[in-house]
């Protein structure tokens, strides 16, 4: 390692190493692996806890990702080697959504875990929400764009949102690592996944080309490794960078880390962020040794507005819901006139069904429910599941709409119907299953951000001073 | 190609990619990935053309517009194209969600044939040579057809009518036939909605008549005499052949259609040659090197295999035609010919002519029969006097090992055969009689008979025998058409019996 000259915590001279042990906060990695890692030396632990893979809940509704156990296990080596080793932790989406109520739990959770441990830890929060009245003004004033689909929110889409969190971009973090305050430990709302990654990178004076590109690459762990799995860790340089995985019998190959630049982007070559365009197609992927791989020749074009990404979830309804399986052949013969008689008939009882204010859904598994219109198969099953998913206002109603419907379903009768005891196979009882509220991502639209002050940010001391120095050292 | 073996037929996707996936990419759009290990692979698939933006479109059955990235990617060894949700597959993560993590999309991917690799010459050269129309003319211009007008009734009860080249039989059971108007004939739509055609094979001398039907006329019929057939259809006259037809099936092929038709009748109409077309030309069939399809005559047409190169080497360094044909005592057969006569009064050679043998015909055969065939050879002549010059000349014949054919009986035998019709049988009375008209002189098949002018100007033929292992006379060989200016027949002859004996050894042999 060069000689370093530590400015909040972070090595201001290049080449810095960069580990990030897990892709997903929570879904565990080997602590051995890691702590080799460490003393192999280690500028920055940054690990990603959020998606919005897992659909809209996590933000409507404010749930985690994993449980607090997974969250409190895979932190607690990484706050011990920050306590010790004076090497920052960056911690992005906290909690899954990256709410304000989740970067706080975190923060709590962290607590609770430097005080069991017997140590003290500086953290910073930064916030991720914004004001529904801040969107609802650049809304007014055209400075949010479509969606893929050409959909724009509406007011109520807006106002109706149960929380509105923005992708902040690297100046956040560059901020608490510039800043006089000394901090351990950022914990921050939702982030463009690379942000931490690459603002590590930017305060060394690494291009932001090769910044975004090598925390696009890390953010998701050891998903570009062969085999996949378990943490990565970068040394990076000015104009290049290197990769290698930190779990033993690994390997990172030319091939594994180009491949990885496909992953759940909708292109391969152009990746967009909040601070411009990095442009990954002339670069190239060279084997170091059989497990490392360098990557050179990113391009970043940085944009000329500054943009953010919102990301906001409303509640839609209460779902309740049944499962079976049909076996009668007769009956699958005719399953989606059946299925329209029961729901007409359902109707009648319940308005709101009718009407449209609630809804039901199936899904046939053993025919379309995976693809729906998509499925290009037309062959006949010898058994269907079907799941029924009823929406409405209230629980209480889509229990009830929902125990009409199963009901029909089970005994509605069909035309050459033999089988006339039962037409349903039902694996559960209590056979209605109420599951709660159902969200859905009202806004995920680009917004400029052009002379917005947002992110705040808030200092706290957590943990409490150690006062047995041998527990420290028994590590 | 790193020493990939790709299969001779298509093979499926999964069996050539090492990932295919399907995953979210946000909330609205669902990103697929197909990964390869071996960069010739990863080629060889990018190359074939199957995994293109309109393939995803009708796999996945969504418009072109809702696929935002479809392309290869080489550093990855990938393919990779993102589509827009589609409202079947709800709002992500929310009511009616069937695939949350949008993970089991790819799934119709998977069987996705890749045609195997196709050789440097059909992907580099072809397909530009191909898109040229005069180049696939003249190319398949090479390829001789025959010429047939194809007619029928149009909807106001008058004749129409179209010349094709592309005339062909199909199927015996049933008995089908085929040809390929184009799609832009303006013919064909008139004579299909009465779902009945007529093809009539036309003749060399008709190629006005196809000239005529090939033309835009308003009245294609003008000048022209016909008659219905059984359905109603023209058969032209002086057409070879016609074959009367239902339409059984008409099939799309590109620019044009393959129309099948149902034979309900057919017949030949007269023993001649066939329109050709050829070369981007119109002509008619030379013989040349032709023989008889009999099994009757399977040992002598066996023969006749081995000897015909011999023949076609002597045909084409006189200029003369050669034949070969058959006598089983009662009746010879032409059974084979070589080149083309130079002379334009020796009349072709038919294969399969067949004449009775009866004095004087056959003469070459009966120098080497037995007694009692030379009898019944003679039976035709009364007079005994001539009988007995005609056993004299028979074994002159012998003796000089030819003998030969003349202008003023090749003209008589000629009408003989045009009149005679079919195969076999007994000579008619009135063929004896005009058969044993020819006889007056037997002297004049004999060479060297005495007579200086042997063989002279007049003689148009000549013929010798081969002979079997046994020395049995195996064929009669025949040069004729040879140019009579340039060498005396005397010199042909010496070549005819070179050839003879050459084609005995070949028998023994």
């Amino acid at each position: 390692m060069s000689e370093r000259s530590d400015v909040g915590g972070v090595s201001v001279s290049t080449p810095i190493r960069i580990v990030t042990p897990t892709g997903m906060l929570g879904y565990g990695y080997r602590a051995a692996d890691f702590w080799r890692c460490v003393d192999e030396g280690v500028d920055a632990i940054v690990v990603d806890s959020g998606s919005t893979d897992p659909g809209p809940y996590m933000l409507g509704l404010g749930k985690t990702l994993v449980t607090e156990e997974s969250y409190a296990r895979d932190l607690r080596p990484m706050l011990r080697a920050s306590h010790e080793r004076r090497i920052p932790v960056l911690i992005s989406s906290a909690g899954g959504a990256g709410t304000r109520a989740q970067v706080d739990e975190m923060v709590d959770l962290i607590d609770r875990l430097a005080t069991e441990e017997g140590f003290a830890l500086r953290v910073a929060s930064i916030y991720g929400d914004i004001p529904a009245t801040t969107v609802q003004q650049r809304l007014a004033a055209g400075q949010i764009q479509p969606n893929v689909r050409g959909e724009l929110p509406s007011e109520q889409d807006v106002v109706g949102a149960e929380a509105i969190v923005a992708q902040m971009g690297a100046e956040p973090f560059r901020t608490v690592l510039d800043s006089d305050e000394p901090v351990d430990v950022i914990v921050a709302g939702r982030a463009y996944d690379p942000a931490p990654h690459a603002a590590v990178s930017i305060k060394a004076r690494v291009d932001p080309a090769i910044a975004w590109h090598m925390g696009k690459i890390l953010e998701c762990g050891g998903a570009c490794c062969e085999p996949k799995g378990g943490g990565v860790v970068a040394t990076v340089y000015p104009d290049t960078f290197e990769l290698t995985p930190m779990t033993p019998g690994h390997a990172c190959t030319p091939l594994s880390v180009a491949a990885h630049t496909l992953y759940e982007k909708s292109r391969p070559d152009l990746l967009v962020g909040p601070a411009g365009v990095l442009d990954i197609s002339d670069c190239t992927y060279t084997a170091v040794d059989e497990r490392t791989v360098r990557v050179s020749g990113s391009r970043f074009e940085p944009s000329v507005h500054p943009t953010l990404k919102l990301e906001g979830a409303a509640i839609v309804g209460y779902r309740t819901t049944f499962i079976g399986g049909v076996r009668d052949p007769i009956l699958i013969g005719q399953l989606d006139e059946f299925l329209a008689r029961v729901v007409k008939l359902v109707g009648g009882m319940h308005p709101d069904l009718a009407f449209g204010v609630a809804q039901v859904k199936f899904r046939i598994y053993g025919r379309n429910a995976v693809m729906g219109d998509l499925e290009p198969s037309t062959q006949v099953p010898h058994e269907v599941g079907i799941l029924g998913e009823v929406t409405a206002p209230t629980q209480e109603q889509a229990t009830a709409i929902c125990t009409n419907i199963r009901v029909g379903v089970l005994h509605l009768n069909y035309p050459g119907q033999i089988a006339t005891a039962g037409n349903f196979a039902l694996p559960l009882t209590p056979m209605e299953n109420p599951i709660g509220p159902v969200c859905a991502f009202t806004l995920y639209h680009v917004m400029d951000a052009e002379g917005l002050d947002l992110f705040p940010i808030c200092y706290r001391h957590v943990g409490t001073p150690a006062h047995d120095a041998s527990k420290e050292m028994a590590r | 190609m790193s020493g990939t073996v790709f299969p001779k037929s298509s093979v499926a996707l999964q069996d050539l990619a090492k990932v295919i996936r399907s995953k979210n990419a946000g909330p609205y759009e669902i990103t697929f990935d197909v990964m390869f290990t071996d960069p010739a692979v990863y080629a060889h698939v990018r190359d074939s053309d199957v995994l293109t933006r309109a393939a995803i479109a009708k796999l996945y059955r969504i418009d072109d517009a809702d696929i935002t990235y479809c392309s290869f990617f080489e550093p990855a060894l990938a393919f990779k194209f993102t589509l827009i949700r589609q409202d079947a597959q709800g709002k992500q993560g929310s009511v009616g969600e069937r695939d949350t993590f949008g993970a089991q999309q790819h799934a119709p991917l998977l069987d996705i044939q890749i045609p195997p690799p196709r050789r440097i010459m059909t992907t580099r050269s072809v397909p530009t040579r191909a898109a040229d129309a005069d180049w696939f003319r003249q190319v398949l211009g090479q390829y001789p057809t025959g010429v047939s007008v194809v007619t029928g009734i149009d909807a106001d009860g008058a004749p129409a009518g179209l010349a094709v080249g592309s005339f062909t039989s199909v199927s015996l059971d049933p008995p089908l036939v085929a040809f390929l108007p184009a799609t832009s004939s303006s013919s064909w739509p008139k004579i299909a909605p009465g779902q009945k055609f007529c093809v009539n094979i036309l003749g060399a001398d008709q190629e006005s008549v196809c000239g005529a039907f090939a033309s835009k006329a308003a009245d294609k019929f003008a000048g022209l005499s016909w008659r219905p057939a059984a359905s109603g259809a023209p058969i032209l006259d002086g057409a070879v052949a016609w074959v009367d037809c239902e339409l059984e099936a008409v099939h799309e092929a590109g620019d044009h259609l393959i129309v099948v038709g149902r034979v309900v009748d057919l017949d030949i109409e007269r023993p001649a040659l066939p329109l050709l077309f050829f070369q981007g030309g119109y002509g008619s069939f030379s013989p040349h090197s032709l023989a008889l399809r009999d099994t009757r005559f399977g040992v002598q047409l066996q023969l006749v295999d081995r000897a015909r190169p011999l023949m076609e080497a002597l045909a084409q360094r006189t200029g003369a035609q050669v034949g070969a044909a058959y006598c089983d005592g009662s009746e010879l057969t032409m059974l084979a010919s070589a080149g083309t006569p130079t002379d334009p009064h020796a009349s072709a050679v038919a294969i399969g002519q067949r004449l009775p043998v009866l004095a004087p015909i056959g003469v070459w055969w009966m120098a080497h029969a037995t007694d009692t065939q030379v009898q019944q050879w003679l039976q035709g002549i009364e007079a005994a006097e001539l009988r007995a010059r005609y056993r004299d000349a028979l074994t002159q014949i012998r003796r000089t090992g030819y003998c030969l054919g003349l202008t003023s009986v090749h003209t008589e035998v000629q009408a003989l055969v045009n009149s005679r019709s079919g195969p076999g049988g007994e000579p008619t009375a009135e063929e004896r009689q005009l058969i044993a008209g020819l006889a007056l002189n037997p002297m004049d098949y004999v060479p060297s008979g005495g007579d200086a002018r042997r063989p002279g100007p007049d003689v148009v033929s000549l013929w010798a025998p081969t002979f079997s292992p046994d020395g049995e006379v195996a064929l009669g060989l025949m040069i004729t058409g040879y140019p009579r200016e340039s060498r005396a027949a005397q010199a042909y002859a010496e070549d005819l019996l070179a050839l003879t004996a050459e084609v005995t050894s070949l028998a023994a042999s």
